[in-house]
């Protein structure tokens, strides 16, 4: 009889909830989750008195009295009852939870049939078996072999050739050997990084309403490369929970921090930002305990811990460490992840050191020149529109237009002017009460665009301008230099904050033009929107015989500099990361988790007393990190050693692999659980030693069929005496038709892309998602690099189970739908790849019969057998007949089609076998 | 067997299957013949038995994404109108949090005419004219309040009860527990009218927790109702039926090879996904109405509006489809341009009124509306404070303290108004109803004790009605 092993979950299920941790809630000051007179961390035992009182409530038949209460509606099973009999008589034994006891590494237990033992792992599974009466499956043939590994190490298929290559191997060497190609390829990277993005909450937008895109990717790209070399477990752990504390923190160390900035964000109007700062610490909190103890510290964000010793000062206690960061709901640090335009950056900085003395010394000498410069109106007396518009000439020598008023226009303006030098014009724009919104402009809200500026003399030849010109003020995407880059589809438009009101431009000629005598001059203005008038309403000319300081070429040059410089840094890539506040934020508990109702203060504080980890100074995100994997730590390896299993074998060896306190399950092998986690320490916290070991076991490698004689004795599987079928994740069922078509894109990384998706995916968003689809190869990428709205993920993932990623999540359910059956039949993207493999099939082999082994072999890796190849080759016939019948073009191609389409479509194709 | 003579048999696919020799066939096709068998798994509930006899087997949700005026359309305020204009009582602003309100909010009155409607009397305001058909028919509750005020995380509290994305939805707990009467459509299906889609998007139907099969379906309006319904335009008709009939064959001899019950998950699935296509258009297709049903809701053919998917809703609870959701968008007037109190809530109100009244008015026409819950409301309500936008007091912030919304049919009273509020609606005086409360009747309703129906998640005991108090409005039940 064992506390841990018999009576903990009775307790805990039928008594804590009143006789536990949560003093609120306690019942008659009695508490039945510790030794009478103990602490959670040592063992005692259950005071005399008290178990008889105990013995007597739960036996009484006084509905009164007995226990349970009625009210509860959870009355104690007579075996219940028995096993708490029995062990309150045989002492009343309290064991420390198991999870909280210090890892120790057991002996591996000896077998009857060690031949089979592979690794030592095998001995604790094969001892269980056997202690039930059970064998172990066989081995998986060499085929399955690879299909397995290839899809449970990169995610992707092995060709034809490499099952080949791999099945004819008989070296006893040759399964090692395969599994070290898979973990030195990059795709290793990707696969096990996928499962530690599920566990970030990765997703390339904020979430709640408006649920804009933003740039994460960085953060993506350092999981897979720190996975793919090998960074231990502890150095990845302190990087992302603490990288930007680190001394000289590098770059990559601060992107690495992304991974508690994949909480969410609210950008809606009228949002409180405390408030989301608030629920983001918490987040982090509860996402930490989550992913790294195990424990569902949540629960004390607002009471005790009904079941666990966490009190809610532990809680805040925790998430202090969080609450002293710099990001709050929308705004938080950032560094530069890449800047593809450094270098040209660079040469700019260094041409505009140059200009700026070119400028000084232009100015010098431009300073006589400036005091000379004197604009003087000119005087329309010609002047005509495209359209027909009427021009009235006003006392200040401006013209006023009214009447027509045409989407393409331009105005034709002769005017008179004396005998001068001209060296630049300045066109002014004027308001005026006859002008929609008063002008200057035509179009309703008073704006123009003005195309193109062509000056002529009175012979009718062009009078040359600069390419460059100066406004006092353009609209964004409308600079003025638009109006004197010849291309009439842009312009110069001056809407702004200020609204549309009077401006002025000047614009210079290449070479001054003299006017020996009076004459004429004319100006022709061209105004194009596109869509509807955006002509000018008055306005009127000027010129000077010289160019004013603001126009000169020095300066022109500057600003397009400038300008350049700042598009390339628009192309910089920001990555959101942590950073710490300077001076501490306060932290106070939160009374019911209530933001508004803070309680007493509250430091950082670790969760000491759960664990016999040594003590040490703790003050900040850094600290916590450290004693996270801090080697005594009885809770991260364990937990991360059993979500690995968990992905190998469907479920972890502690099945609620999120909760390892009292209220989740108890391991099926607690000693494999505490040989794995031991090992994996000592092995520098390797994650591919340890993806090595498991791979490498018997119990891995076993056939995954069904089996009669398990079924009898442990339906469920608990005990592995055969592997488990496994469908696999959204992501890889697309990834296995493109790697089945010959379509993937390798590229490892980068920038979230935008395979097809279904149209009308955003018929039910508050926005409409731009998703230009990806062309090219990026339309071929691995599908974790599709783009990931919160609010509307592709539609693949969502029916496949890909969480939304609001929160974190340690476990994915696997569903089994008519959506999804849907989905693999029907989707455009995915048809796309039954068409590639058939296409490549009729490329790539010659006779019927060679065609349907190959592409189904390309699918499902072994070889058909000969009932399913003749049942294919009829249906072939059949359908090409069909097609024939309705006089389809090209029906041996849509044959194949068909016949690929069936086989991306088999349980057998999305299964890990 | 050359192709023509495999033509002569497109008719009996069976014979194919059978007499390719390979004995795919009998097994995989006797179970497909077996629908009920091949859909048990879509369609059963977790709960073996009832925790009490249901009053409803179908719930419709007329969800008015934005938050309704409860000031302009059901609670008649004269005293607030008399106030217009002057200061809110300070004990009242105090402590209260608003999206934009400041302190200095002023009382806005309504200018909307109110007049008794049903055999007690109920005050509707002129921007309802429909409803004052079904006054006898519905239960107003002029007391709800709510936790959150922003719409993202209001809208998901209505639906999940709680304000954070990853709870399982109301609809997705419904059908875990009891599952669906229908075979050949989802259980749980979410339409959309209106300019755009809700705030917060697919959280709302969101399964949470719960297993994926359990999530909200969206039913389209136009195009293909659901995502990848239709087939790739050269596999239609018979060339259709042989590609369920091959995958099924395929996966039958994989059974056989493994054991593994999956599979006969994944060919009852693909049956079921076969069936969809052909129910879901037909679901889809009003032509089959009367013009004078039509009429009576306002739908038209082929569009795409709050009216057509009213009467979808009575389309699908007439096919045992469990949970059918609404969303009909813009509700959120806080005066400025498009969100006027004037002009706005006249239009989204004529979008909604008589389609509302009709469904209700058919639904029990057709004997339905006994066992169908229909309930309308949003996420909130608003201020009986003005809101200023543009130099203009023309709208209301959002309100958590007291709005209203109504509920029908499935065991609720008819012809009652529950809860009360004080003189200026600016708080509940009488019988306060929490969202939790609506939850916790919405599940009596359907058989289920919120309390006893829960699902273990990262160590709690979850449940729709969450960790605090909540109570069956039993005042409301007939």
């Amino acid at each position: 009889m064992s506390y841990n092993k018999d009576v903990r979950a009775i307790l805990s299920d039928n008594c804590f909830a009143c006789h536990g941790p949560d003093q609120e809630t306690r019942e008659a000051d009695l508490r039945l989750d510790l030794p009478s007179n103990g602490s959670p961390t040592n063992a005692g035992s259950m005071d005399r008195q008290v178990g008889q009182d105990v013995i007597e409530r739960i036996f009484t038949t006084d509905p009164d009295l007995r226990m349970p209460p009625a009210s509860a509606n959870k009355p104690l099973s007579k075996r219940d009852q028995q096993t708490l009999q029995r062990w309150i008589q045989h002492g009343g034994k309290y064991q420390r939870h198991w999870a909280f006891e210090p890892i120790n590494k057991p002996q591996p237990p000896a077998v009857s049939q060690e031949k089979w033992c592979q690794t030592p792992i095998d001995h604790f599974i094969l001892n269980k078996l056997q202690q039930r009466g059970l064998s172990p499956a066989e081995r998986a043939d060499r085929i399955t072999l690879i299909r397995r590994l290839s899809l449970d190490l990169i995610g992707l298929l092995p060709t034809p050739d490499q099952v080949d290559a791999f099945a004819a191997d008989d070296s006893p060497k040759a399964y090692d050997q395969l599994i070290d190609s898979l973990l030195a390829s990059d795709h290793y990277g990707e696969r096990w990084g996928r499962h530690w993005l599920d566990q970030a909450r990765y997703a390339d937008s904020n979430g709640y309403t408006f649920d804009n895109p933003r740039t994460m990717w960085p953060y993506r790209d350092w999981v897979i490369n720190a996975i793919n070399q090998d960074m231990p477990f502890d150095q990845f752990t302190v990087e992302q929970l603490a990288g930007d504390l680190l001394p000289d923190a590098t770059i990559e160390q601060q992107i690495a921090t992304g991974f508690h900035r994949n909480t969410l964000i609210n950008e809606e109007g009228g949002t409180d930002a405390e408030q989301f700062r608030v629920e983001s610490v918490i987040d982090r909190t509860n996402t930490t305990g989550e992913v790294w103890l195990g424990l569902t510290v949540g629960c004390a964000q607002c009471h005790n811990h009904k079941f666990d010793p966490i009190s809610q000062q532990d809680y805040y206690g925790l998430y202090a460490f969080f609450n002293s960061t710099e990001d709050r709901n929308n705004r938080g640090p950032e560094v530069t992840a890449s800047n593809p335009g450094q270098q040209r950056i660079s040469e700019i900085d260094r041409e505009l050191a140059r200009l700026a003395q070119e400028a000084k010394l232009a100015k010098q000498t431009a300073g006589k020149e400036n005091e000379t410069l004197k604009w003087s109106v000119i005087d329309p007396i010609r002047q005509k529109a495209d359209s027909g518009a009427d021009f009235k000439r006003l006392d200040d020598q401006s013209l006023l237009v009214s009447g027509a008023n045409a989407v393409e226009e331009s105005y034709h303006v002769t005017y008179q002017i004396p005998a001068s030098k001209i060296a630049a014009l300045r066109l002014e724009t004027l308001e005026h009460d006859s002008l929609p919104s008063n002008g200057p402009g035509r179009a309703g809200n008073g704006n123009f665009v003005l195309a193109d500026v062509v000056l002529r003399a009175a012979d009718g030849t062009e009078i040359p301008l600069n390419s460059f010109a100066v406004a006092e003020h353009s609209q964004s995407g409308h600079h003025i230099s638009r109006a004197v880059d010849n291309d009439p589809h842009t312009g110069w438009a001056i809407n702004g904050s200020q609204g549309n009101i009077a401006r002025w431009a000047h614009f210079t000629l290449e070479t001054p033009y003299q006017a020996e005598k009076a004459t004429e001059l004319s100006l022709t203005l061209r105004f194009w929107q596109g869509s509807s008038p955006y002509n000018l309403g008055r306005f009127r000319l000027l010129t000077a015989a010289t160019v004013p300081a603001n126009a000169n070429l020095t300066n022109h040059k500057i600003e397009a500099l400038k300008q350049e410089k700042k598009s390339l840094e628009s192309k910089r890539v920001r990555a959101m990361v942590m950073g710490e506040l300077a001076k501490p934020r306060p932290t106070h508990l939160l009374i019911r988790g209530d933001f508004l109702r803070p309680g007493d203060p509250v430091a950082p504080t670790l969760p000491q007393h759960l664990l016999s980890s040594t003590a040490q100074e703790s003050k900040n995100r850094l600290d916590l990190a450290k004693w996270i994997v801090d080697p005594n730590n009885p809770l991260t390896a364990r937990v991360f050693v059993n979500r690995v299993w968990q992905q190998y074998f469907g479920k972890g060896l502690v099945e609620t692999v999120e909760d390892f306190g009292s209220q989740g399950t108890a391991p099926t092998h607690p000693e494999l659980l505490d040989w794995l986690a031991a090992e994996f320490i000592e092995s520098g916290w390797s994650m591919k030693s340890l993806h090595r070991m498991i791979v490498r076991s018997a119990v891995y490698q076993q056939a995954s069929s069904d089996r009669h004689e398990v079924n009898e004795v442990d339906p469920l599987n608990h005990l592995l005496g055969r592997q488990n079928r496994l469908r696999v994740d959204a992501e890889i069922v697309r990834d296995l038709s493109l790697s089945a078509a010959g379509r993937l894109t390798r590229t490892i990384g980068g920038p979230s892309v935008h395979p097809p998706q279904p149209a009308g995916v955003y018929a039910f968003t508050q926005k409409k998602k731009s998703w230009p689809t990806s062309t090219g190869p990026d339309r071929y990428r691995r599908t974790m690099y599709t783009f990931f709205y919160r609010s509307s993920p592709h539609p693949l993932l969502s029916v496949f189970d890909t969480p939304r990623f609001n929160v974190t999540c340690t476990r994915r359910s696997r569903s089994n739908t008519p959506l999804q059956s849907l989905m693999v039949a029907n989707d455009p993207g995915l048809y796309e790849m039954h068409e590639a493999l058939a296409d490549r099939v009729i490329k790539e082999k010659t006779d019927t019969t060679a065609r349907i082994k190959h592409a189904f072999r390309l699918c499902l890796c072994r070889h058909p057998s000969d009932d399913e190849v003749d049942f294919l080759t009829h249906f072939l016939n059949e359908q090409e007949a069909q097609f024939k019948a309705a006089s389809e073009s090209d029906s041996e191609r849509m044959a194949w089609i068909a016949l690929s389409r069936v086989l991306m479509n088999l349980d057998e194709f999305i299964t890990r076998e | 067997m050359t192709p023509d003579d495999s033509l002569t048999r497109l008719a009996t696919r069976r014979q194919l299957f059978q007499n390719c020799g390979v004995g795919l066939g009998s097994i995989a096709l006797g179970h497909l013949l077996q629908q009920e068998s091949a859909t048990a798994a879509e369609s059963q509930g977790e709960l073996q038995v009832l925790h009490h006899p249901a009053k409803a087997k179908n719930v419709i949700f007329l969800f008015q994404a934005g938050g309704p005026s409860q000031l302009e359309m059901f609670s008649h305020k004269p005293k607030l109108t008399e106030l217009s204009g002057k200061a809110t009582p300070s004990e009242f602003i105090e402590g209260k949090r608003f999206s934009f309100l400041g302190k200095d909010a002023k009382l806005l009155g309504s200018n909307r005419k109110f007049t008794p409607a049903g055999d007690y009397g109920m005050a509707l305001s002129d921007l309802l004219p429909h409803h004052r058909r079904i006054v006898d028919k519905v239960c107003f509750i002029r007391s709800m309040n709510t936790d959150v005020f922003n719409h993202g995380p209001a809208k998901i509290f209505m639906n999940s009860g709680s304000p954070q994305p990853g709870r399982p939805s109301m609809g997705s707990w419904v059908t875990y527990g009891i599952g669906s009467e229908c075979k050949d459509l989802p259980g749980f299906v979410v339409l959309q009218s209106g300019p755009r889609g809700p705030r917060a998007g697919a959280a709302l139907w969101s399964s949470g927790f719960l297993p994926s099969r359990h999530q909200g379906v969206p039913f389209r309006s136009t195009g293909d109702p659901i995502v990848n319904l239709a087939s790739p335009q050269a596999f239609t008709g018979q060339k259709g039926r042989d590609f369920y009939d091959a995958v099924a064959a395929m996966n039958q001899k994989r059974f056989e090879a493994t054991g593994d019950q999956e599979i006969q998950t994944r060919i009852a699935a693909y049956e079921m996904a076969f069936r969809m296509q052909s129910s879901a258009p037909e679901l889809m297709n009003i032509s089959d109405e009367t013009q004078s049903t039509l009429d009576h809701y306002g739908a038209e053919v082929g569009k795409a509006s709050y009216a057509n998917n009213c009467l979808l809703a009575r389309r699908m609870v007439e096919r045992g489809v469990r949970f059918i959701q609404l969303y009909h968008t813009d509700w959120d007037h806080h005066g400025g341009p498009g969100q006027t109190l004037g002009k706005d809530l006249e239009l989204r109100c004529q979008q909604t009124d008589q389609a509302s009244a009709a469904l209700i008015e058919d639904l029990h026409q057709r004997g339905l509306l006994d066992e169908t819950l229909v309930i309308w409301s949003g996420e909130f309500g608003r201020t009986p404070m003005g809101e200023t936008r543009n130099n203009k007091i023309g709208g209301r912030d959002h309100f958590i303290d007291a709005y209203t919304c109504w509920v029908a049919g499935g065991g609720i009273q008819p012809g009652i108004a529950y809860g009360q509020t004080d003189e200026l609606g600016l708080s509940v005086v009488e019988n306060p109803v929490h969202v939790r409360d609506l939850h916790a009747t919405l599940l009596h309703q359907l058989g289920i004790d919120h309390h006893r129906f829960s699902v273990k998640f990262q160590g709690l005991d979850m449940r729709l009605t969450g960790v605090k108090e909540a109570h069956v409005i039993k005042e409301i039940l007939a």
